[in-house]
């Protein structure tokens, strides 16, 4: 029993045993009447048959050998579909700067007169 | 937004035939704890209904070991909504009439305003079902005297029989105040229960 036997008090407190009451109390709930007991049995229909049970996204069935993930419903099919827009993106960025980098390096090269001689070999000639 | 609860079955989630064994496990205690906050039968069970649904429209897939204390928190929001809208409603009838009744929602403390409603000196029915129902009641008569957060703490407890933390987490409080409130609790009801002629070992 995790009680702290700290209390403001300035005389001895009566004790009790807390089972005993819950155990009392449990009692308490099955001698509830029968309206009460039927009224909450409505409450619970009503409540479960408002349950959402979410089906899970990409579930690969191992038992059966690796499924192809394919959407099924309308919010897993924009999830898809924002996920390869987003792939799409960040490829096509980094060719851009994969690009630009690479332009640069030139740049520099032709400015500080550093390029390779290939660059001034006439392969034609050959 | 309620806080993560750690699982150690967290992948397997609530099927609705668990849910509905949790309901049925939890529904008449979950009653009896919303009738002795409000003291009203037909707001009870409009709590604990609101509780159900709340806790199967948006928590209805979590894992089952995560539902009692997700249907405990909603259950204990549910009920301070309530605590609030009386508010709310008594302010509005306090400035229309005198005559509405003042502190009704405030706590107070047993110990000190406890009145005995029962005679103690009355002699033991020879019934002993109808004695134990006289104790049941005198034992509910004091928990919905309790000031609310002792009672909370208190059922959470020693009824739903959570740990400390878990008691903790549902009632969104320290740990200590749990002991204090759990503590208090116990010693007022022992209090109220032996000065009512309820003697339990």
């Amino acid at each position: 029993m995790n009680i702290e036997p700290r209390l403001p008090l300035d005389h001895l407190p009566p004790t009790i045993a807390p089972e005993r009451i819950t155990g009392l109390l449990t009692l308490a709930t099955e001698q509830l009447d029968n309206d009460t007991v039927e009224a909450l049995r409505r409450a619970r229909h009503t409540a479960l048959n408002r349950q959402v049970v979410h089906a899970p996204t990409f579930a690969l069935d191992s038992r059966h050998g690796l499924h192809w993930p394919i959407p099924h419903t309308p919010r897993q099919w924009a999830a898809a579909a924002l996920l390869i827009a987003v792939v799409a993106g960040s490829t096509g960025y980094w060719q851009h700067l994969r690009k630009h980098e690479m332009m640069a390096h030139l740049d520099i090269a032709i400015l500080t007169d550093d390029m390779p001689l290939e660059v001034f070999i006439d392969h034609r000639s050959e | 937004m309620l806080p993560f609860i750690p699982s150690k079955r967290s992948i397997e989630l609530s099927t609705p035939a668990e849910l509905s064994q949790f309901l049925c496990h939890a529904e008449r205690r979950a009653y009896k704890q919303a009738l002795f906050a409000v003291r009203d039968e037909h707001t009870a069970l409009d709590i604990v209904q609101d509780a159900m649904i709340k806790l199967a429209e948006k928590y209805g897939d979590k894992p089952a070991d995560e539902l009692p204390m997700l249907f405990q928190r909603i259950l204990q929001n549910t009920i301070r909504d309530y605590y609030r809208r009386q508010k709310v409603r008594n302010a509005w009838t306090t400035l229309f009439s005198s005559l509405a009744p003042k502190n009704e929602e405030d706590e107070f403390d047993p110990l000190e305003s406890l009145v005995d409603d029962n005679n103690p000196s009355a002699p033991p029915l020879p019934d002993a079902e109808l004695q134990q129902k006289q104790v049941i009641a005198r034992i509910e008569r004091a928990l919905e005297r309790l000031p609310s957060r002792q009672r909370e703490a208190f059922l959470l407890r020693y009824w739903e029989g959570m740990d400390i933390i878990e008691t903790a987490a549902v009632m969104g409080c320290s740990e200590g105040s749990v002991k204090t409130h759990c503590s208090r609790a116990t010693h007022a009801l022992a209090t109220a229960l032996k000065n009512t002629g309820v003697e339990l070992p």
